[in-house]
Parts: C-alpha cells; structure tokens; sequence
C-alpha cells in the first residue's frame, strides 16, 4: 500500500513538466498553423508567448529556435521597415542559437528570404554539426562532416588527436553549409591511430571583423580480428649457459690431479706390501696422463671459456623464436589491413 | 720359463685337488656357487629395474692391450712375471643409466723372479652397471681367469660388487675413472678361498667422435688364509689402453 502510494506521488511529481513540454509543442503546431493561414497576429501572440521569460512551459533549444524562425517570418510578411527589422533581429536570435537554422526556399517569400539573409550578414558564426557513428574503410571510404559559416568567412576544418597528429580537411572561402569528407587518414597519409579526436573549425568573416570557432571531439576505433601476441624475448632462463665459469677450470684440474693421486694411491696403499708394492710404470703412466690432462684442462678453459654447443643451441632457440614472432607479426599485418575505422561522437561532443 | 718350483704355489701344484676335507670342498663349492648365482641374480634384476621397454641402445667395441704384472708369495718369496695381454672389450649401453661391460684377454706372462714360471693367462669378465647419479655407477659382476704352467692349469672365479666413480671435465670429451670392488666369493682351484679380496683402479676415458682410447690402471689383491704356517698372498696388476668405437649413444 506504502509503495503504491510513493509510486503515485512520483507521477505526481513527474506529470507536470511532461504536460508543460508538451504544450509548447502544442502551442508551436498552433502558431504555424495560423502562420500558413496567414493569420499572423494570431501567430505573432503564440510564438512571443513561447519565447516569453514568463512563459509557463518549459521550452527545449530547439522549439526556442523554431519560435524565433518563425516570429521573423511573420513579421518579414509584415509591411514596413520598423516590421523588417524585427523581422531581421528574431531571425539573428534563431541563428545565433542555432547558426545551422535556415528558410527552405520553396516555403518561404523573397521578402523573408531577404531579411534571412540580412540577419545572416549581420551575424557571424561557424558551427560543425555532429557526427553520426558511422564504419569506414581506410582510404578508399569516407566520412561527411557538416561545417557552416552564417555568412562568407575564411574557414578551415582541421582534425586533430591529443598526440599532435592533424589533418587540415578544408581550407578557404566559405559562405554557408559545406560538407567536408575525411577517409581516415592523417596528413602524413597514415591511418588515424585509435583515440579521442578534437575537430576544429575556426572562420574569420569576410564581412565584419570577428572570428569564431567551433569544435566537438570525436572517437576513433579500429575495427579488426583480435590481434596475436608477439613471444616475449628469450631471458636469461630460457638460454643455456654459454661460458663456463671459471671454477670449472679448477674442477677440471683438481679432477687430472685426483686421478693421479687415484692411481699412485692403489699402487702404494692397497697393493701388498708383502709382494713388494708393484711395478711403478703401470700406475705411474695413468698419474702422468691424469695430470696432463688436468693441467692441459684447465690451461684451455682459462683462456676458452666459452661453449659453442650451448652458443649454437641458443642461437637456434633465438632464431626459431624470432621465426615464431615473425609469423605472428606477418598474420597480425594482415589482420590490421583489414581494419576499418569507427567513428563516433565522444561524450559532451560540441562545444 | 720353469724351474721347477714355485708358479702356481706348491700347495695346488698338479692337481687341482683341494687341500682338506672332500666333504668340506663341496659345502664351500656349492657356497661358491650360491654367490655366483646372487651375483647373476643382482645383475638380472639391475638390468630389469633400470631398464626402460623401449630403452635406447648404443655400443662401445674395441680391442685392449695390458701391460700385466702377477705377484704371488705362497711362503717361499715373491714370484713375479709380467707380459702383456691382448684381447676385445666391449659395452652395451641401455638407455642412458644401465651398462653391461664384457672382457676378454689372454697372453703369456715371463717369469721375471728366481722361483717363478712362465705362465698363461685368459681370463674373462661381464658386469652390470646402474648409474645412480651420473658421476656414479654401481655395479655387479663375474670374473674367470685361469693361470697355466707347464705343470698344472689354475682357475680362479670371481663375483664382484663395487662402484665406479665418472668425473667428466669440461667439454664432456674427457672422463676420469676411480673404481673400487670387493669380491666376496673367489673361488681357486686348489687352493682355499682368499680370506680377503678386492680390486682397485684409475684411468681416463678420452673421447672424439665415436673413438673412445682408455688408460687405466688396474690392481687385484687376494690375501689367503692361515694354511700351514703361511699366507699366501697374490696380487694382478696391469696397465690397460683400450680404443674402441662406439655407436648410438650421444
């Protein structure tokens, strides 16, 4: 019972500003309808109503806009200049709130036409429209982007990315709506690395001494198959030795010693001593050839330390490693030639 | 060489018959026998157990050559003669931790001392060995050799248990060998059974390629018993080079 009565108080809460949305709606419908029936006092009361400070509805950017539009229309149909120049200021107040604002030729009169373009001339803007997400192929696809100068202006619509990349896109007169396409690359000719682009379109007028700018900021993602790891680099553990240290040379000679002293020692401490020992030839030829050894042993390790089986081993291990990372570079080359760009509106895009 | 007395030592001298008891030689002949049956036991069984079904084999074949020296006092001074010994040794390698060693020589050892003959020698060996570790094997095996004169023939046979100790230097080409046995059962002809018996040696293996030449030094010593009021004591010693190929082991 508790929640039914909270969730009616939230339609409460919520209904009026829906209702009060819609009646600007509402109003405006009214406003252009008495327009075109050319009952333009009529018209003229509903639409100062809706762009009044004192109105009682909320009234979106754009139906502020439209009210505007439509104000300088009625009163352009009016006669006399004092009705022209009203005419003129509500159409400036629609364009400076949105300079993408214009009269369709087919709809309206040359009278309203000409006070367009005059309140056109007189106020100066450059604005881009935003972009709709859209998927391209580098190079050979494209991408439109809207740009605008309210009236014949120096523009130029440049893309750049936070790392210092850009791309001039336009640059020269302009005198109204232009359309300016981008196929994904970079001045340089490289494709657009993925990241948050700023595009820019900054206009001097032709006419009065004032510049404007305007920007909004769009992603960029590459769109390809997922890309393989490289093999990191073989450390010091996936590598055998390939030098010996230096007590292996000692441990080689200690060995010829022990073998010496293995042989004099059978001869002299297990042999009888009844039978008088032995000849000393047979044991002192093992001892001799054990301490060559030893001493030819260590006098090479000194001075040659390193191990070519290990070196050759390594060297295989690198190269079938490096053969390895070269195939998945190869495949991951030919997955990035397949990618496409996605181009998106980044978040708080206009400014 | 023969004069006449000494060799083999007057108490086998002719026969070959035993001193003692009959019924004694034949409770120490089958006590023999039984040795050299847990000898060929433990050898079977070390090959069994280390032995992997589809162990990789190698060989080692080759021919050896043995500067040989005996010495025996059987109580009436030191008998020497010394010659040289010819024969093949060979090497089976099963997997990499199990070894079977087969010997085989024969030549003529000169009298070198007053009372001693001229004697010849054949003698023959096969051993089983197990590496524990690399650097050590430990092994099992059974020795004959038999002296002849020209008065009597004599037959010695042996088990042997011991160890041997493989220190590779740097590079792997180069093996020294340390190697100690007991042989717990010896068995002369004629003569009763050594009271204390063992083996010793020392040698390097060199190796490049597949040829493998090995010096090493080898000594046998058999202390006898009490018999008589004397101690016979009898000692091999030989100085042995070996070269042989070897084949399917790396």
């Amino acid at each position: 019972m508790r929640r039914l009565a909270a969730i009616a108080l939230l339609l409460l809460a919520l209904a009026p500003p829906l209702a009060a949305q819609s009646n600007t709606a509402e109003i405006l419908q009214r406003a252009r309808r008495l327009y075109e029936n050319v009952e333009v006092e009529q018209a003229l009361a509903l639409l100062r109503q809706i762009i009044s400070p004192a109105s009682p509805y909320v009234v979106s950017p754009e139906q502020r806009v439209e009210a505007y539009k439509y104000l300088g229309a009625a009163l352009a149909l009016q006669q006399g200049p004092a009705k022209r120049d009203s005419a003129v200021t509500y159409f400036r107040a629609a364009i400076e709130r949105d300079p993408f604002v214009d009269l369709e030729q087919q709809s309206f009169s040359p009278g309203q036409l000409s006070a367009f373009a005059d309140a056109r001339n007189r106020t100066f803007a450059a604005a881009l429209r935003p972009l709709l997400a859209d998927t391209l192929v580098p190079g050979s696809g494209q991408v439109t982007i809207q740009a605008l100068t309210t009236h014949t202006a120096q523009m130029r619509v440049e893309l750049r990315s936070a790392g210092g990349a850009r791309r001039v896109l336009y640059d020269g007169q302009n005198d109204g709506l232009r359309e300016v396409r981008w196929n994904g690359l970079l001045g340089d000719g490289s494709l657009a690395a993925a990241g948050r682009y700023e595009l820019d379109v900054i206009a001097r007028s032709s006419l009065v001494n004032l510049t404007d700018t305007a920007s909004l900021y769009v992603d960029v993602s590459h769109l390809h198959p997922p890309l393989e790891d490289t093999l990191p680099a073989l450390r010091g553990g996936d590598l055998l030795p390939e030098q010996y240290p230096l007590s292996v040379a000692t441990g080689s000679l200690l060995k010829g010693l022990g073998v010496a002293a293995g042989a004099l020692l059978i001869q002299t401490a297990l042999s009888s001593g009844d039978l008088g020992g032995g000849n000393a030839l047979l044991p002192g030829a093992v001892a001799g050839a054990g301490a060559i050894t030893g001493v030819v042993s260590f006098s090479l390790r000194q001075r040659n330390r390193s191990i070519p089986a290990n070196i050759a081993e390594n060297a295989r291990r690198r190269a079938a490693r490096e053969t390895q990372n070269a195939g998945v570079r190869e495949r991951n080359a030919e997955k990035l030639r397949q990618t496409r760009l996605l181009i998106a509106p980044a978040t708080g895009g206009v400014r | 060489m023969n004069r006449g007395h000494g060799g083999l030592g007057s108490r086998e001298r002719g026969t070959g018959v035993p001193t003692g008891v009959p019924g004694q030689w034949r409770t120490e002949a089958t006590a023999h026998r039984r040795a050299g049956a847990a000898a060929g036991l433990a050898l079977g069984l070390a090959v069994l157990s280390v032995t992997p079904l589809h162990a990789q084999l190698g060989v080692q074949a080759g021919g050896v050559a043995a500067m040989t020296e005996h010495r025996v006092n059987a109580g009436r001074g030191v008998e020497q003669s010394s010659g040289t010994l010819l024969g093949g040794e060979g090497r089976l390698f099963i997997g990499s931790r199990m070894e079977v060693f087969v010997h085989a020589a024969g030549g003529k050892l000169t009298a070198d001392s007053a009372f001693a003959d001229d004697r010849d020698v054949g003698e023959a060996e096969v051993r089983a060995s197990v590496l524990t570790v690399p650097w050590l094997a430990l092994h099992a095996g059974f020795s004959v050799r038999s002296y002849g004169t020209v008065l009597a023939r004599q037959r010695w046979t042996a088990v042997r248990f011991g160890g041997e100790a493989r220190l590779a230097f740097v590079g792997g080409g180069v093996t020294g060998i340390l190697r100690g046995e007991i042989l717990p059962s010896v068995s002369v002809s004629g003569l009763e059974h050594p009271s204390r018996a063992y083996a010793a040696g020392a040698g390097l293996e060199y190796r490049a390629g597949v040829i493998t030449v090995e010096l090493r030094y080898d000594l046998e010593r058999y202390d006898f018993p009490l018999v008589a009021n004397v101690e016979r004591r009898e000692q091999l010693s030989s100085l042995k080079a070996h070269v042989g190929l070897t084949l399917g082991r790396h």
